[in-house]
């Protein structure tokens, strides 16, 4: 398996390229889960949290955060699970005689405070996504994450074009009101 | 909201507008308080569905418990633009300002701040490499600390409508009181651009503070009939 440089790293994370994203589970997914089986956790937990820190990064990579602080990406993205894992033994009161971490709260950047917190509200946003129909699942994550155009889109569902973009702005209609309807955990 | 204008907001979402169309929208943008919420929550519903396909990928692969390689089961790449958003502060700057306008009317200098009354900015939405740097800096300019965004506007070659940024890089400057920069930046936009009316505007305003009372009258003559500049009030300082 070939290394990257960590702006590879990161610019390949940004455009979730599949070759860079499996060096980063290979690499620092590791390091990751023994620090959350070391604090006492599971193996599926450390799978979440990475899971999350990877989102958190991801948020802070696109909004340019990310670039303005100097730390690896590896670093970065330990750190940032390390605050999530914190978070959630503190949120969930258990004790499991697992090694506390060290970790002095006043460190936590508020950029990864920040990007965290946008975790949990994306969270909402995906369980909002959930809620919608099949076929408006696939007309917007092909459109606006896959990038197909409308007549790919149409193809692939049997759909005529018109009804590809109707349906898309139908579907993005009903998102938005189940979003201002959980307006409270958004903002 | 209607499809057409849903498919424009889109569209500026994507960075799919024309430098001219981009510059129209902002303008438009920068005076419609609603426009800018259905902007603002577009982008937060756009960078959600953008972090839904990453989770949905991220979930066929696994931390190797040894040195087992996971096997990859989509492959997809998304340059998708994730637009986000910072702040909605800016109808709390708007109302400060106006507050603080209409509670300084006093003397000559103040109600010339009344009337002409800082540009707030537009709605920083914190997005693409190629905004951000921009909106970085229009953070600056909303907190008043208007040398760091002029240092920062600077340095911005693109991801954003020319005209939108020499107007504000103007705005910097005339709320530093560097008149005379502010005025050689607004000359630079011309009568087709949508940031023309506000240009003439604050050449108005500086012109008045300037003392050069034609001046002032023949560009008071060429700024639109809209309700966003006090024709009347400006009128009244000239004459003073």
């Amino acid at each position: 398996m070939s290394d990257y440089t960590d702006m590879q790293l990161v610019e390949g994370f940004r455009s979730q390229d599949d070759h860079v994203i499996r060096y980063i589970y290979q690499k620092i997914g590791p390091l990751v889960r023994n620090l959350v089986i070391k604090g006492g956790g599971s193996d599926a937990e450390a799978e979440d949290i990475f899971q999350e820190g990877l989102v958190a990064a991801y948020i802070n990579i696109k909004n340019g955060k990310y670039a303005r602080q100097q730390a690896k990406f590896s670093s970065y993205l330990i750190q940032i699970c390390k605050f999530r894992w914190f978070d959630l033994v503190k949120s969930s009161h258990r004790k499991k005689g697992g090694v506390m971490l060290d970790i002095n709260m006043k460190d936590k950047d508020p950029d990864i405070q920040f990007a965290l917190e946008e975790e949990q509200k994306h969270e909402v946003l995906h369980s909002l996504i959930d809620t919608l129909n099949e076929q408006c699942k696939e007309i917007i994550l092909r459109y606006y994450w896959e990038h197909q155009s409308l007549s790919e889109i149409s193809q692939a569902l049997g759909m005529a074009p018109a009804s590809v973009k109707n349906g898309k702005y139908r579907c993005m209609q009903q998102l938005k009101k189940n979003a201002l309807d959980k307006k409270h955990l958004l903002r | 909201m209607n499809q057409e204008l849903f498919e424009k907001i889109e569209s500026y979402l994507l960075n799919r507008m024309s430098e001219t169309e981009r510059s129209e929208f902002e303008a438009r943008m920068a005076s419609d308080a609603s426009l800018q919420e259905e902007v603002i929550t577009l982008q937060q519903l756009l960078s959600g569905i953008d972090t839904y396909g990453l989770k949905k990928k991220l979930n066929t692969y696994h931390i190797p418990r040894d040195s087992n390689t996971t096997n990859p089961l989509v492959r997809r790449r998304s340059h998708f633009n994730l637009l986000r958003v910072a702040a909605g502060i800016l109808i709390l700057f708007s109302v400060g300002w106006w507050y603080f306008a209409n509670t300084h009317s006093g003397n000559t200098a103040d109600r010339w701040g009344t009337v002409f009354y800082p540009d707030p900015g537009l709605p920083t939405s914190m997005g693409t490499t190629d905004h951000y740097n921009f909106y970085d800096a229009m953070v600056d300019y909303k907190n008043d600390n208007y040398p760091l965004a002029l240092q920062k506007f600077n340095t911005i070659t693109n991801g954003i409508g020319q005209d939108t940024l020499t107007y504000y890089k103007a705005m910097a400057h005339l709320q530093l009181g560097h008149l005379k920069e502010a005025v050689q930046l607004l000359n630079k936009i011309s009568k087709e651009s949508p940031f023309y009316g506000a240009a003439v505007w604050y050449k108005t305003g500086i012109a008045i503070k300037e003392g050069r009372k034609s001046d002032a009258l023949k560009l008071l003559d060429v700024v639109p009939d809209t309700r966003e500049f006090n024709k009347r009030q400006a009128r009244e300082l000239i004459e003073e």
